[in-house]
């Protein structure tokens, strides 16, 4: 499984790269929040072959 | 009648008002005095509308009178988490944002119970649009968990937990997106059903992301949820996930044993989970045990590891709600308590390439479920791994994400029901899941509903007196 490991000085760059600028008071819980969430990223990068590429569809109903 | 009147559940309070024992306006007065006691201490209201309440209770009472008969939520008062549309009744999502929003229109589970006789108490307070709590900056205190004050009830549906704990109401009404129906349920002791994805309508409700959040009940019993579901249930093409399938009877497998069924037991899903309070394994053993006493075949089952479920919810929840706040987030920060702002804010630093990856290996993941429950008619797992968190040991972040595994199923859009499974020593519920295949919500009530007959934890009230007295 490949792993994207996060610098924490990324963080506020990729903040910057989306347009925002947390305000100083709350910018050490936003940080901590973004870590946690991108730390938990590299489990959604897993190896797989063609066959596991159907289209992507998320649904309950049955279809024709 | 010898039970006290708030403590009838909606089966019985509706036999006693068809038979002319009590009234609506009866049941009525009854939870706003209880009300009227205990919710200077719990906070779980954040709108009491007193007049309106009686003004359905002598509407459902007239209704009766006339031999109109509208199912079973007529005359039985309820209510309504604060981020569900409520015409004339203002709306505010527990926020500063919203405090002085007065929808013009109800949303759908309110067009439902209120057409169904429902008698509608008032609006319960919630984490910060769904998300950010417990917290002491918003126009609202945060409610308490009616097990210890000193104890937060989990979110975000925490006014619906800690309300229906406290006996103020047999049922509120909640939502679940990443937990936020069961997480509390848990941490307060109640049932809660969050549905399949698509059987209860969200229009009218503030989503906090889109295709994860769930419209469900938090009540004293299996058999309420039940009820209760049979009249929210149902299709309503304005809610562009709404599922236009057939609407089972819920209570179909009410009163049944397990004879026939086949539990999966997903122990090893959990057991090296750090957050993990051993008390919790000790009462999910004894509940599979139970169940097994009871007919069901409980077999140990592998699932995916949790932190795939995990990353996925993470990341498609903080790129839904990210995507709805943006503007308001980048130029009113402030606007925002500090939790809510600080958990929103994160689907800023996302890519595209991490949310597509996590619509690839949800669908995968929803498949591999799936096939698990071909095997199985439910799943056993936990709710939560540990008791409510003390108030004061929430951060500055209030980074307190690890310690409940209820998002794999909103993740999958699979039923799951909390059902109380006992205390631990602290005093404080523990609460066990049962998982069904899409839209078989009847199967998992009826494993709920025999497994608490024979358990009895949910007939375990808190010490109600004192916290009135306490008021």
């Amino acid at each position: 499984m490949s792993q994207t490991p996060v610098a924490p000085d990324d963080i506020p760059a990729r903040f910057r790269m989306a347009g925002v600028v947390p305000p100083d008071d709350r910018a050490a819980g936003t940080y901590a929040n973004a870590q946690r969430m991108l730390a938990a990223l590299h489990w959604l990068r897993q190896p797989r072959s063609m066959a596991d590429e159907p289209a992507h569809i998320f649904t309950h109903v049955p279809r024709d | 009648m010898d039970t006290p009147l708030t403590e009838l559940s909606i089966a019985e309070a509706g036999q006693a008002l068809r038979r002319g024992e009590t009234s609506a306006q009866a049941l009525t007065e009854a939870a706003l005095a209880r009300i009227g006691r205990l919710d200077p201490t719990i906070n779980a209201f954040v709108l009491l509308t007193r007049e309106r309440a009686l003004a359905d209770a002598a509407a459902a009472d007239a209704a009766f009178a006339a031999g109109i008969d509208k199912g079973p939520m007529q005359g039985i008062p309820y209510a309504l988490k604060d981020i569900y549309s409520t015409a004339g009744l203002r709306t505010t999502c527990h926020s500063n944002l919203l405090r002085d929003n007065v929808p013009t229109a109800d949303c759908a589970v309110q067009e439902k119970l209120a057409a169904g006789g429902g008698v509608l108490l008032g609006k319960l307070g919630t984490f910060e649009f769904a998300i950010g709590g417990p917290s002491f900056d918003l126009p609202f205190p945060p409610a308490r968990n009616p097990w210890n004050i000193e104890h937060f009830t989990g979110g975000s549906s925490s006014g619906s937990a800690a309300a229906v704990a406290a006996g103020m109401m047999r049922m509120a009404m909640g939502s679940d997106t990443g937990g936020s129906i069961r997480g509390p349920a848990a941490y307060c002791g109640t049932v809660g059903l969050k549905p399949t994805y698509g059987r209860v309508s969200r229009r009218g409700v503030y989503p906090l992301a889109y295709s994860l959040d769930h419209c469900g009940p938090l009540s004293w019993s299996v058999e309420d949820t039940a009820l209760t579901m049979q009249v929210i249930a149902g299709y309503d093409p304005l809610d562009p996930a709404s599922a236009n399938v057939p609407v089972p009877d819920f209570s179909a497998g009410i009163g049944s044993d397990l004879s026939g069924l086949t539990i999966g037991y997903t122990r090893k899903f959990f057991l090296e989970n750090p957050y993990l309070n051993p008390e919790y394994t000790q009462a999910l053993d004894r509940a599979a045990e139970q169940m097994a006493g009871l007919g069901a075949r409980i077999e140990e089952v592998d699932m995916p590891a949790f932190e795939l479920f995990d990353a996925v919810n993470r990341a498609i929840l903080f790129a839904e709600a990210y995507a709805i706040h943006e503007e308001t987030l980048k130029t009113r920060p402030y606007a925002y308590g500090r939790y809510a702002y600080q958990h929103l804010i994160s689907g800023a630093v996302l890519s595209a390439a991490d949310v597509m990856q996590a619509q690839r290996l949800r669908r995968e993941l929803t498949a591999k479920v799936n096939g698990i429950l071909t095997r199985y008619d439910a799943l056993l797992t936990p709710n939560a791994l540990d008791t409510a968190a003390r108030f004061d040991s929430f951060g500055a972040d209030a980074g307190r994400w690890g310690g409940i595994l209820t998002g794999p199923f909103n993740t999958t859009g699979h039923p799951a029901l909390a059902l109380p499974i006992g205390f631990a020593r602290n005093g404080l519920p523990l609460s066990a899941q049962i998982v069904g295949r899409a839209f078989d919500e009847p199967t998992i009530l009826r494993i709920g509903a025999a497994y608490e007959a024979a358990a009895g934890v949910t007939a375990l009230r808190p010490d109600l007196p004192t916290l009135a007295q306490a008021a």
